[in-house]
């Protein structure tokens, strides 16, 4: 059977797993699944989103950290725009069964069905999960502990039978003081490279325009 | 002589008929009992030529992986609903499986296996990189090559796709696993079947569906075990909640259904027919002794199944389904008796009048049944055995036994069937313009008859009921698959030796339909001898000075991009690697292309199930020792030529059957070729037909077929007998009382919802209706005047 585009999707991406025990709680702080049950309420409350965002890439194979800025744009329930505004200009918009790229270096816009490429479906399956605020679904996934309850900081560590505990160490949510949405990301991986995303300037229901979710809008 | 031994048998048997009755009563109380000791199958091989291709195609798809496994596809009906409540209604059905039936459930695959798996044959590259590969490789060293990927990974990185690439990228830069990639992703569309993972489970493209595949105790041919095991399904899967439905995929599902519909086309037929020979005997004939006529077929049938039975150790419900008509025919032999002895004072005068054209009506039948042993197929081979049988014991009854039995019970039978022999008897049948439109119809017909086609599609024949094609075709529609590809057997005792032969199989492939035609694990699994090869070639590739070169490359291209001079020495680390992960047995990976067998292994090459490519694969598989092809297309293409070879043989054998037995019962041609007008009229007739109508001569009905030509000849002796005889024994009405029955008894068969069996009552029906219109308005001028001038007396 065509199982087997599908392994190197399952080697390059935290790929989900099971559900074998229920999420920990730090001395102290109330249990995870109550917090994200907390946190995915707020998260539901907004119907669109603009928020910039800071990637720093700590990666060996860099001499130095490689950070990049751009923008996310949310319009619920499933069409999400990522614009990289630097070092390279890269937009990907996903919506529900189409994934639009377009790179400054190539100057094209591709046209990728989710459904034939289950690489993008994965990568992008996650990044939805993260950025619209669906976070009851990641503990099927990972084991959550919570390091801070105000402002909540958790800690996801992919459980053992999920693929991506091969790749990630864990994967270090912080949220805003108000709790309504994520204030930086950080990924740590197995072999010691570390990505943290942060997020400033996040405005929740303001109006989207049809051009926030095209590829080519800034050209 | 023949007659002087008869009429001595038939007395020394009128003499000890209380004795003759006691033994009969016996054998058939034993004979009731026996049914219970019997195997009856309903499987469809027997009906199948003996073939070389044909057995090792259907040994194929018995021992292969898809085979005695039950597919379960869950989807969900309500859109609200997601896949975590689809997983947890998967996990209870999965968790509910009779481990006894399924003692291996799976509802995916562990993504650590399948990691492993990929981990393993990455480390693999040296071993599975040929000298063609290395001189690819070779290409890509140049500045512009390497400046061209460092930018490409780097705009990757970027990416969000890149997020956890970066450890990968320091072990690649020159996309070296890409190549292993490449093939491994080529093997997925082998069988063209989307299936994703999620949560280690099955998902299909739709993300609406999951699977559960279930490895069953249950052989596919035992119905009775498939049987239970459905059951036992059922009562599972009818607790899943009500926003998932669920679609049983198995073999054993075919077998059922077929059992099912055959045992409720038998009992329908049955039933059917007898209300339709009791109302024609008791109502029409209005002669409760009829019944008499009718027990003479039903005791010969079992009598027969248990003689059968004790011969070849089962019987098919295949040969069951056909015993009505076999009914229909030889309930003939009682009727011409009936209509000889009814009335009469002096039964035994008038019996022994009928004993020739009987027996000879019989035996031209044993005849034509005898041709079937000509067949390869063994469900023919079975049926002639039974129908001899049957016919056999028909005959002797009805003709030693019956006649007792008529004149002890002394009724007779009614004014209308008097008056029916009377008109039957009398009738002017000797007219030219019925021979002139039998010409004109014969020759019209055989125009069509010539171009009738043989069915090459073995579904078409198969009872399957529509709600499991439906589901099968749901199936499809969610995870594809829906067209299977042939498949190049390689089968060796070894497993180095089947990798060899496999690489040869590829090689020979490659070069006779190309890349893009061909599906194998030979390039990722290659021999031992192949991949020790392939290290030596790759160490002798990695020289120091190359290493330099490419360690210089990167390090200043690296350098426009940010990335570090240590950046990419895991690459370097990993060229030394060896092979000592590699084991020989099948990885998860390879298991669908290598595969243990009883007799050692056996390695797959897939490709496209077209006619042109079969042809140059058939050319790669003359030249590789043990291999040998596997397709739909070649089965259907080798059952249509044997069918149509055994079609031929099986009607001139029954034709010179028929045609030297006549001719020993006549002793002059003329008579014979007469007689011999209603079979070649049925034959022609019901081709013609046939074509006419939209039917295709099958497995099945040319069976019907040659059958008809038995029963027809019968029709032209009887005729031919009449028209010398001075003695009317009732003839015509008793040739069109069993024309009745046979299309009384056929006729049911058209109705049969088995498609094959339906096919064999269309084919009856019109083959005995031609058989019969030639006997009665073509043989009796043929014969000339005498017929006429000798109608003397019918009855007193």
């Amino acid at each position: 059977m065509g199982l087997l585009p599908l392994l190197f999707a399952a080697l390059l991406l935290p790929v989900q797993g099971r559900a074998e025990e229920g999420p920990a709680a730090a001395p102290g702080h109330p249990p995870a699944a109550v917090l994200l049950d907390r946190l995915g309420k707020e998260a539901s409350r907004f119907n669109t989103l603009k928020t910039e965002f800071r990637q720093e890439k700590h990666l060996a194979i860099f001499r130095d950290a490689v950070v990049l800025q751009g923008r996310i744009f949310l319009q619920k329930p499933n069409r999400i725009a990522w614009h990289v505004d630097r070092p390279v200009k890269y937009s990907v918009v996903i919506s529900d069964t189409t994934v639009r790229q377009w790179d400054e270096e190539t100057d094209r816009v591709q046209q990728v069905s989710l459904a034939g490429n289950p690489i993008l479906q994965n990568v992008l399956r996650q990044l939805t999960v993260w950025f619209s605020g669906a976070y009851g679904t990641l503990l099927e996934e990972y084991d959550v502990l919570v390091i801070e309850s105000s402002p909540v900081v958790l800690r996801f560590q992919p459980k053992k039978n999920n693929m991506a505990s091969r790749m990630v160490r864990h994967i270090q949510v912080e949220f805003r003081d108000d709790g309504r949405y994520l204030k930086k990301i950080t990924v740590l991986e197995q072999g010691g490279d570390r990505t943290d995303i942060t997020f400033t300037n996040t405005l929740f229901d303001v109006p989207v325009e049809s051009g926030d979710f095209e590829v080519k809008r800034r050209v | 002589m023949f007659d002087r031994q008869a009429s001595r048998l038939y007395d020394v048997l009128e003499q000890r008929q209380r004795l003759l009755l006691r033994t009969l009563l016996a054998v058939l109380v034993l004979c009731i009992a026996g049914l219970f000791f019997f195997r009856f199958e309903s499987s469809m091989d027997d009906i199948l030529p003996k073939d070389e291709v044909i057995s090792r195609t259907l040994a194929f798809f018995r021992n292969s992986e898809v085979t005695g496994k039950v597919v379960i596809s869950l989807g969900l009906t309500d859109p609200a609903r997601g896949t975590d409540e689809l997983f947890a209604a998967a996990d209870r059905v999965a968790a509910s499986l009779d481990r006894g039936l399924f003692p291996e459930v799976q509802t995916g695959l562990s993504e650590a296996a399948i990691v492993e798996d990929m981990d393993e044959l990455l480390d693999r590259l040296p071993a599975i990189t040929s000298r063609d590969d290395l001189a690819g490789i070779e290409r890509r060293m140049t500045r512009d090559q390497i400046s061209q990927r460092l930018r490409s990974t780097y705009l990757q990185l970027l990416k969000p796709e890149g997020m956890f690439l970066g450890s990968l990228a320091r072990t690649d830069p020159l996309g070296l696993k890409g190549l292993a990639l490449q093939r491994i992703s080529a093997l997925s569309s082998a069988m063209g079947y989307q299936v994703t993972l999620k949560n280690g489970r099955f998902v299909s493209r739709d993300n609406r569906h999951t699977m559960i595949i279930a490895k069953s105790t249950v052989s596919v041919i035992d119905t009775e075990g498939s049987k239970r095991m459905l059951s036992s399904l059922e009562g599972i899967l009818s607790t899943l909640p009500g926003f998932v439905s669920a679609d049983v995929i198995a073999g054993h599902t075919h077998s059922v259904s077929n059992e099912r519909l055959i045992k409720g086309d038998v009992a329908f037929i049955g039933v059917v027919a007898s209300i339709g020979f009791l109302l024609l005997y008791l109502v029409i004939i209005r002669d409760v002794r009829t019944v008499l006529i009718f027990l003479v077929p039903a005791a010969a049938i079992l009598i027969s199944i248990n003689i059968a039975g004790l011969l070849l150790g089962s019987l098919s419900y295949w040969v069951l389904g056909l015993g009505s008509t076999v009914a229909g025919i030889t309930i003939d032999y009682g009727t011409h008796v009936y209509f000889a002895v009814s009335g009469r004072s002096d039964p035994g005068r008038y019996v022994k009048h009928v004993i020739r054209p009987v027996v000879f009506g019989s035996i031209t039948t044993v005849a034509v049944f005898g041709a079937f042993f000509f067949s390869r197929i063994k469900g023919y081979n079975e049926m002639a055995l039974f129908s001899i049988i049957c016919v056999v014991l028909s005959t002797a009854l009805a003709l030693f036994v019956l006649p007792h039995l008529l004149v002890r019970s002394g009724a007779r039978h009614s004014d209308f069937v008097d008056r029916a022999a009377l008109v039957l008897e009398h009738g002017d049948w000797s007219r030219r313009s019925f021979v002139i439109i039998w010409v004109i119809a014969t020759a019209a017909l055989s125009w069509f008859a010539f171009t009738i086609e043989f069915e090459r599609d073995i579904k078409r024949v198969d009872g399957t009921e529509q709600s499991i094609l439906d589901a099968e075709q749901r199936f499809h529609g969610v995870w594809g698959g829906k067209t299977m590809p042939a498949v190049l057997v390689v089968a060796a005792p070894d497993y180095q030796q089947v990798l060899e032969l496999n690489e040869q199989a590829y090689g020979a492939a490659l070069r006779a339909v190309g890349p893009e035609q061909v599906t194998s694990i030979a390039p990722l699994l290659p021999s031992a001898r192949t991949r020790q090869e392939n290290e030596r070639q790759w160490k002798r590739f990695w020289s120091p000075e190359r290493r330099l070169k490419l360690r210089t490359l990167l390090a200043e291209e690296g350098a426009v991009y940010g990335f570090s001079e240590q950046a990419f020495e895991p690459f370097f680390a990993g060229l030394d690697r060896g092979s000592a992960r590699t084991t020989d047995a099948p990885s998860a990976l390879s298991s669908r292309f290598v595969q243990k067998t009883d007799n050692g292994f056996q390695a797959l090459t897939f490709f496209p199930d077209r006619e042109e490519l079969l042809d140059a694969m058939s050319g790669v598989s003359s030249g590789v020792p043990g291999s040998y092809l596997v397709s739909g297309a070649l089965l259907a293409r080798r059952i249509a030529e044997d069918v149509s070879a055994d079609l031929k043989v099986m009607t001139v054998a029954a034709f010179v059957f028929v045609l030297a037995l006549t001719y020993f019962a006549f002793g002059n041609v003329r008579e014979t070729l007469i007689a011999m007008v209603p079979p070649l009229t049925s034959v022609i007739w019901l081709l013609g037909i046939m074509e006419l109508i939209g039917m295709t001569v099958n497995v099945a009905n040319m069976v019907a077929g040659v059958l008809v030509i038995g029963l027809a000849s019968d029709y032209g002796i009887f005729m031919v007998f009449r028209s010398r005889d001075d003695v009317k024994a009732g003839t015509i009405l008793a040739i069109t009382l069993c024309t009745l029955t046979t299309v009384i008894g056929a006729g049911v068969l058209v109705f049969a919802k088995h498609p094959a069996l339906s096919s064999v009552g269309v084919t009856m029906v019109v083959g005995v209706t031609a058989g019969y219109l030639a006997s009665m308005l073509v043989v009796p001028y043929l014969c000339g005047p005498s017929s006429a001038r000798q109608a003397g007396e019918v009855r007193a």
